[in-house]
């Protein structure tokens, strides 16, 4: 642990040297002050706000999505399962911009949704659903054949099955993973700023385009999207070590 | 116990593993399925338990037709253990048998505890009621899978090999929890390999090859067979 602990400290010792030579290098820092961007702390509070509330809904449309993709995989009707699959390889094959740009020129303004965080959400929810179906399947496939057989022969009836045995296993499973989704989608919504929603990089970008502020800006909004993914990241850690116990 | 099968046949992959067979045994309290491998044994008891529709007959199990009864009513009424112990891996020894008894047999809570910890103590298992599957060693783990069958105090338990999976020693201590249950008069059909064990345990003996009953009667025809076939099978499994 001690060791650990050692190698840790020298690592970020490393990274602080490298912040700091950049700091001492760079040609601007007389200038540079972070708290000129305080007026504007308001703006950036309620975008940060907006990026959080973006990537939390976003996260529970594409689990029901990702849900219903599943059940479209599991279909006995073979055109469903077609439905399902085309729509897997569309996601997979396309960048998330492009497919954000997309969903709002060629489908939300012909259908006339003018509510660009809407669209946002309702982009990226379609956009992770393939990936939360995988997911799902992976965490469903890891319950044998024999956990099914002894749910069967001890009388279950299918809803206690899946509330009792199958669902309390696989939210476990796909927990840690769901967090790495949650980090994804949290760095991705800033491409949200291509149709105008106002999420946190955007709301950033304009504010030191105005003030003039670039790499107080930048340096921030490194900051605040750090804030949101790390301790996400080390929670998710954290779970799947309890897990795993 | 009595079971009634009658025309018995079950195709599997376009195989007849179970080929015309008509049983009819009553008043045995525990029977062993005995045979070589491939012989239909396991095929046998799992159509017995509903676990697998036979293709064609007739099968009933203390009058029940199991054809025509409906499932969930049948496995309230039956118990199956199978090779491996198929304990829920995310519950603990208890809980893998509280959750059968509160959800599906409509004990309360506290019933069900109660009922639990009972039997895990007459089965020299209170040590281990908190731990999960993983923790349990092979024959920890399927002693805990024949109490939770156990515990809806089935008409009939079948079991399926349940010491296939397991070293000798474990092999013992599941042999012996077995044992316990014909002392309690528990009516039972087990499928083993262990003819020693089924002369101890079993006061019925179905000698099975090839999907066909070759010989069935009280257990001492595992002394006297009167086929060649048992005969053979006694003396090489003996030997």
């Amino acid at each position: 642990m001690i060791k650990r602990t050692v190698h840790f400290s020298f690592a970020l010792a490393l990274y602080g040297l490298l912040i700091f030579f950049i700091a001492h290098s760079y040609p601007g820092k007389e200038n540079f002050d972070l708290l000129r961007l305080f007026p504007a702390r308001n703006e950036i509070f309620q975008s940060w706000l907006l990026t959080l509330y973006i990537s939390l809904s976003s996260l529970v449309y594409s689990m029901i999505m990702g849900f219903v993709l599943y059940l479209s995989s599991k279909s006995s009707l073979l055109f469903i399962q077609y439905v399902g699959r085309i729509f897997d390889e569309v996601v997979f094959g396309s960048p998330l911009i492009v497919f954000i740009i997309a969903m709002y020129y060629f489908v939300a303004i012909p259908m006339g949704i003018s509510n660009r965080l809407n669209v946002g959400i309702l982009a990226f929810s379609l956009y992770m659903a393939p990936y939360m179906k995988t997911l799902l399947d992976g965490a469903m496939k890891s319950i044998d054949d024999a956990q099914y057989q002894a749910m069967k022969v001890l009388g279950f009836s299918k809803g206690q099955s899946y509330r009792y045995i199958i669902l309390p296993q696989v939210i476990k499973l796909i927990f840690p993973p769901l967090i790495g989704h949650l980090t994804f989608i949290i760095k991705g919504s800033s491409l949200l700023s291509v149709i105008g929603v106002r999420e946190l990089y955007f709301q950033i970008d304009r504010i030191q385009a105005n003030l003039l502020l670039y790499v107080e800006g930048y340096l921030l909004m490194f900051i605040t999207y750090l804030l949101m993914t790390i301790p996400l990241v080390a929670m998710s850690r954290w779970i799947e070590r309890k897990l795993s116990l | 116990m009595k079971i009634v099968t009658e025309n018995l046949t079950h195709i599997y992959d376009g195989k007849e593993v179970i080929k015309d067979i008509n049983l009819s045994v009553e008043g045995a309290e525990a029977i062993a399925l005995i045979g070589p491998s491939g012989a239909g044994k396991s095929t046998l008891l799992r159509l017995l338990c509903k676990i697998e529709e036979a293709s064609v007959g007739d099968l009933y199990v203390n009058d029940v037709s199991v054809k025509d009864v409906e499932a969930k009513e049948y496995y309230k009424k039956v118990g199956f253990v199978f090779q491996s112990h198929n304990l829920f891996p995310h519950l603990s020894a208890i809980e893998n048998i509280t959750l059968v008894l509160e959800k599906v047999h409509k004990y309360s809570k506290d019933e069900a505890t109660k009922k639990a910890n009972q039997l895990l103590e007459q089965f020299g298992l209170s040590e281990h009621s908190h731990k999960r599957p993983s923790q349990l060693s092979g024959g920890q783990a399927q002693r805990v899978s024949i109490v939770r069958s156990l515990a809806i105090e089935p008409e009939v338990l079948f079991l399926d090999e349940p010491t296939s999976a397991l070293d000798p020693i474990l092999t013992r201590e599941v042999l012996r929890t077995i044992l316990e249950l014909r002392n309690q008069h528990k009516k039972f059909i087990i499928v083993t390999h262990e003819l020693g064990f089924a002369k101890k345990a079993a006061d019925y003996v179905i000698y099975m090859e090839d999907g066909v009953v070759i010989e069935e009667g009280k257990v001492d025809i595992l002394d006297h067979p009167k086929t060649n076939k048992l005969r053979q099978f006694v003396e090489y499994v003996m030997d």
